[in-house]
């Protein structure tokens, strides 16, 4: 794909809604993608999504997450007033007030709205604010609906119906200088790319027997890769995922893959050769430790389900929330997938 | 009554759509002039950049305000790397806002997107770990809005310390919600200008008795100033704030579509004008709530305690989430509208 066209793509993954355990919008998009490759696609009990490009050599996975953060239903008053909580690590403060989408049953959207109610106040949590001792929190906040609990029933709305950032929201915006804006890039950029790296493989397979998959759950424990290496049992597991500017890290803000070096244990022969790979393109890389990120990669290595693992992706800023990142570092990621792949 | 509900939200919805933080007010203030002056009034704007229309009759001279101010952002420092520091104008807050799109107006009043961000959550370090602890407020000095120009490609747009922000246009569309309930941002004070807007039209038609002033105020969320330089031109009798109602959980206010009688803000209003307004809600078969505000003030109020008007009154429509996303019952609009229109015809 060009950049043209990657950018619409994920404007369209961006804008399907996928919270954990409610993620058909975006499975039907990763779907259709898939199997327009001629890639033997499946899915499995757990909503995983694979797609097979078969070869002699060692087996691997290359996993991009489905899921988005989300929040879940956890109470629905008699004026139609729900609690939510959290799915993943979202954080109200980030959001804001404004527009959220409700998943009903059937798939439809009930719109609703992230409220923390009046400042003009120095009661309950507000007045905290104004004061600056409490950090808004999701027990502090309610999600209007304007219908009664028996409206919402009858749409469809119930205690452990999802919701996230509504759709008004979601558009993948254009910013000054090849910037794009958007929530969710974590990790439907990462999609996006495997999508791109599947159509390039189908085409002209390396040779290793891949299988590219995007899982659900990495933001509740990784559980979907976890599930996925379970029943493929590969011998090299790669994680394309988003890659955070912290604080606390060297990460500067530019289009080189961000290699996870500190994942700690990622295979660090693998990682060399990523870094080697990045520099004969051309493009460059970027090595990180993060102390409070983790990846489907470091998820599986954990509990002993592949000999190599490894985890890079595109750099970008205000991870789980609205997040901003350079355009031209998505096809260097795709470059980078696609070079490691050819040399196993 | 000549009240078009469909037509009212089309003309709110305009002028959510406007930008006016406080002190550039260009956006709201061409559609103000542009529906003063259709409505045939004598209409003029001042130097403060308060805009005017008069109604004139023999009876007491009475000022009706709306703020054409909305709560916003003014840069305060550009860093190395393009991005902007942010002071508020008015009682913003970030936490309301969140992290997104944000307009940024340059010198010839065009606008460019950045992006209101509080940096990556995957850290312990600095503000976002307290945040992650719990252990204070996000505030205006943890946030930068990230814009993707360098400080020569910025300058080169017409942005400085100095100029303003406020919530991106493509977070400000007018949304109905089921239960003929409105939200967005900056209903407050918009809703009070379509009111008015509407008022003189109907006004303009059917002329009442006393000498009207119809007045666009700014700077009413940075201390009434815009009201109170109107006042000291005009030297009214009465002045009637038409702003919004907050929903707040330290009075008995409620959602619905009877229009609030703030009948004391920080010092009460005039007790015979807010009963009048209480008793013209119920004859006209929708209601009003009475309300005692502690910690909300309006334009009347702003212009009392400078000693500019004998009688003050204060009507608004009620909204949840004050100075955030708002939520108000769409039909609260026509009959707050309604009622301006009793109360002057009655004066």
């Amino acid at each position: 794909m060009n950049q043209e066209e990657m950018l619409e793509l994920l404007d369209e993954l961006i804008s399907a809604h996928g919270p954990i355990g409610d993620e058909r919008e975006v499975e039907a998009v990763i779907l259709r993608e898939f199997e327009a490759t001629g890639a033997k696609v499946w899915q499995d009990g757990m909503s995983n999504i694979t797609a097979q490009v078969p070869g002699d050599g060692p087996k691997v996975l290359i996993a991009a997450h489905k899921d988005e953060l989300g929040m879940i239903v956890t109470h629905m008053s008699g004026d139609g007033v729900l609690k939510v909580a959290p799915l993943g690590g979202p954080w109200p403060w980030k959001y804001g007030e404004g527009p959220l989408d409700i998943i009903a049953t059937d798939g439809t959207i009930v719109p609703g709205v992230l409220s923390y109610g009046a400042t003009h106040t120095r009661s309950g949590p507000v007045g905290e604010y104004r004061k600056g001792t409490r950090t808004p929190a999701w027990e502090d906040v309610t999600v209007f609906t304007g219908m009664s609990r028996e409206e919402l029933r009858a749409a469809g709305v119930r205690i452990g119906s999802r919701a996230v950032v509504a759709r008004s929201r979601k558009r993948l915006l254009r910013l000054a200088n090849n910037h794009v804006g958007g929530f969710a890039f974590d990790n439907r950029v990462g999609v996006l790319i495997v999508i791109d790296a599947l159509r390039q493989l189908v085409v002209d397979p390396p040779g290793a027997d891949i299988y590219i998959s995007a899982p659900t759950a990495e933001e509740t424990g990784y559980l979907g890769a976890i599930r996925v290496a379970q029943l493929l049992q590969p011998e090299i597991v790669i994680a394309i995922d988003t890659s955070p500017l912290t604080p606390d890290t060297p990460t500067e803000f530019d289009t080189r893959p961000v290699i996870w070096v500190g994942e700690p244990g990622n295979s660090r022969p693998d990682c060399d050769t990523l870094i080697r790979l990045a520099e004969e393109l051309g493009i460059g890389s970027q090595e990180v430790v993060y102390p409070f990120a983790g990846s489907d990669a470091g998820g599986i290595q954990r509990i002993g389900l592949a000999a190599r693992t490894m985890g890079f992706g595109p750099a970008y800023i205000n991870s789980h929330g609205y997040e901003v990142t350079k355009a031209e570092s998505l096809g260097n990621v795709t470059r980078l997938l696609l070079a490691y792949l050819r040399q196993l | 009554m000549e009240l078009k509900r469909d037509d009212m939200l089309t003309l709110l919805a305009e002028m959510l759509a406007c930008h006016g933080p406080i002190g550039d007010e260009r956006e709201i203030d061409a559609i103000l002039l542009r529906e003063f002056r259709a409505s045939g009034a004598r209409t003029w704007q001042d130097g403060m950049s308060n805009i005017y229309a008069h109604v004139p009759g023999d009876g007491p001279r009475v000022m009706v305000a709306a703020h054409k101010d909305e709560l916003g952002l003014i840069v305060s420092h550009i860093l190395d790397d393009g991005r902007l520091r942010v002071k508020r104008l008015g009682g913003a807050f970030p936490w309301k806002y969140g992290e997104g799109p944000m307009d940024v107006i340059a010198d010839n009043g065009d606008v460019f997107t950045a992006i209101l961000s509080f940096g990556s959550t995957h850290t312990r370090s600095g503000p976002v770990g307290e945040f992650r602890r719990g252990e204070r407020t996000p505030t205006w000095d943890d946030v930068t809005l990230f814009t993707g120009l360098d400080p020569a490609e910025l300058s080169q747009l017409g942005v400085h310390v100095g100029s303003r922000a406020v919530v991106a246009r493509s977070r400000k569309r007018l949304k109905f919600l089921p239960g003929d309930h409105i939200a967005c941002f900056a209903f407050d004070d918009r809703m009070g200008l379509a009111g008015l807007v509407f008022a003189l039209r109907e006004l303009a038609r059917r002329p009442v008795t006393a000498d009207l002033y119809l007045v666009a105020t700014t700077a009413e969320e940075t201390g009434y100033l815009g009201a109170r330089r109107a006042a000291q031109v005009l030297r009214p009798d009465i002045v009637l704030a038409l702003d919004t109602g907050a929903i707040t959980p330290d009075t008995p206010t409620t959602l619905d579509a009877r229009p609030v009688v703030w009948y004391d803000e920080d010092s009460p209003n005039t007790l015979d004008d807010c009963n009048a307004l209480v008793r013209l809600a119920n004859e006209l078969g929708f209601g009003a709530q009475p309300v005692v505000y502690e910690y909300a003030g309006s334009d009347a109020g702003g212009v009392r305690r400078i000693g500019l008007a004998e009688r003050t009154v204060a009507l608004g429509f009620p909204r949840l989430n004050s100075h955030g996303y708002e939520i108000a019952k769409a039909d609260v609009l026509v009959n707050g509208t309604e009622l301006l229109l009793a109360w002057l015809r009655q004066l």
